[in-house]
């Protein structure tokens, strides 16, 4: 993988500099096309040129349009969102947006503007649900709770081993060491619950929303109903595309919990995933045709419950993901056709 | 004379576990739980053995560690290293300050023991 474009030295600063990035790295030419990349951008991308890859082998990305490999309407968006700003102190423009990837992966994409003419654009992508904040965030909180559980733990480990190593040891003796097991006991649970607290509010802090188009939306939760509850899944889309700014990673995990939830209740056995869009929002609806009626009530205490999401220790709401979203969810009857969960999601 | 073996750990409840195992070893023991005042009891009387921690007030258990090393005239003392601190780059330090081993918290007592013992032979 060379950097076309640069001379030699340059081209060997600039690739090396890409290859020490965390993220997967692309610099764009000013039409947008691969000039430069790293290999967690081509791990990422998953690239294979349709017309010429030979058993699915993955190719060289030199060359290749930008919206080939990204959703064309929002990476435009983002480049055109984000004008040069060279030379002003302020921040460099940067854009951010999620887009689905290859084998329905959800991409979180940053497009910098460089400045530079020949490589006016740094597109990083990093997985989503898989970022460095988070990342560092969870390292943080591994390191915090074994550091801290060490001590409690070897107190009260050495306490029972002393106890049923030496059983015969004086009653007042035996009573310290289980005084210790009770207290360092308490100590452990204290530490686990603040370091989980911890944990969860720099996570929230770190949330971040970005620019998605809703057909990439539905696209994946409908593979998400499918692969976790097993059920077929139709979806209809609105021909003009809708954009949102979601955090798709909870989102649709809170969405399959939902629906999960339902589909327990209605035990219903396909579902049809619609969206329409309005001037300020989208509605996103579940409908399924048969099953007993959800009733506001049950719907309120479902998005009261605790959400497990996947990879993560902390505990939220699907409320609370909806709230953060400024999302609003209701039961609706439809006449004739059964009943739908309907999903109101502002658009931009 | 009985083995005499110094326990430095500021952490009562883990010392109160250390001191009583090794006395059922029959061995003669001290407890202290600062750096400093370890440093002044092996002045007094030198132990055959210390079970020494790393998180200390005062001193810390490298620099205690240290500090022993430096002395000619301790350099049969025993340092074994008892503490939290279970990464590679911290087990290294420890023993490229002197001391004869290392146990990571949390242990079990008969590794403790075994140690202790392996050290006296």
């Amino acid at each position: 993988m060379d950097s076309a474009g640069f001379s030699s030295v340059h081209g060997a600063l600039l690739q090396a500099l890409l290859e020490a990035l965390p993220e997967g790295a692309l610099v764009l030419t000013p039409d947008a096309r691969v000039l430069a990349h790293n290999e967690r951008a081509h791990a990422l991308l998953q690239w294979v040129r349709p017309a010429k890859a030979q058993g699915g082998a993955v190719e060289e990305l030199e060359g290749v349009a930008a919206t080939t490999l990204l959703d064309a309407h929002v990476l435009h968006e983002a480049l055109s969102e984000a004008p040069a700003s060279v030379g002003d102190e302020a921040e460099p423009a940067h854009a951010s947006l999620a887009v689905t990837g290859r084998e329905g992966r959800v991409l979180r994409v940053q497009a910098r503007h460089t400045g530079d003419a020949q490589a006016p654009w740094l597109l990083l992508m990093e997985r989503s649900g898989d970022t460095d904040g988070p990342r560092r965030a969870r390292e943080h909180f591994l390191r915090t709770l074994t550091e801290g559980m060490r001590g409690p733990l070897a107190n009260v480990r050495a306490a029972i081993e002393t106890i049923t190593t030496y059983p015969t040891m004086e009653p007042a003796v035996e009573e310290q060491f289980k005084q210790i097991i009770l207290e360092q006991s308490v100590t452990l649970s204290a530490h686990l619950d603040r370091t989980l607290e911890e944990y969860s509010r720099q996570l929230k802090s770190q949330r971040k929303r970005d620019v998605m188009v809703a057909s990439d939306l539905l696209a994946l939760l409908r593979t998400a109903l499918q692969h976790e509850l097993g059920f077929m899944v139709h979806t209809t889309v609105p021909e003009q595309p809708v954009r949102l700014r979601i955090d798709p990673y909870t989102l649709v995990q809170a969405l399959v919990h939902l629906a999960g939830l339902i589909e327990n209740a209605a035990r219903f056995t396909e579902l049809t995933c619609a969206l329409r869009a309005s001037d300020t929002a989208a509605l996103l609806t579940l409908e399924w045709a048969e099953g007993e009626a959800i009733t506001e009530d049950r719907l309120e205490r479902w998005l009261t419950q605790q959400l497990p999401l996947e990879v993560s220790v902390v505990t939220t709401t699907v409320q609370e993901v909806l709230d953060w979203h400024q999302a609003a969810v209701a039961i609706l009857p439809l006449e004739g056709r059964g009943t739908a969960l309907q999903v109101q999601l502002p658009c931009l | 004379m009985a083995t005499y073996v110094l326990i430095v750990d500021d952490e009562p409840s883990i010392a109160m576990s250390l001191e009583f195992i090794m006395e059922k070893q029959g061995y003669e023991t001290q407890v202290v739980g600062d750096g400093a005042e370890a440093l002044q009891r092996i002045e007094k009387a030198p132990p055959d053995v210390v079970l020494l921690d790393v998180m200390l007030p005062t001193y810390d258990g490298f620099e205690v560690c240290r500090r022993i090393r430096e002395r000619e005239e301790w350099a049969d003392l025993k340092v074994l290293m008892v503490t939290a601190k279970g990464r590679e780059e911290d087990v290294k330090r420890g023993l490229a300050l002197g001391a004869n081993g290392y146990v990571t918290k949390p242990f079990a007592i008969k590794d403790v023991v075994a140690k202790v013992e392996g050290l006296l032979t």
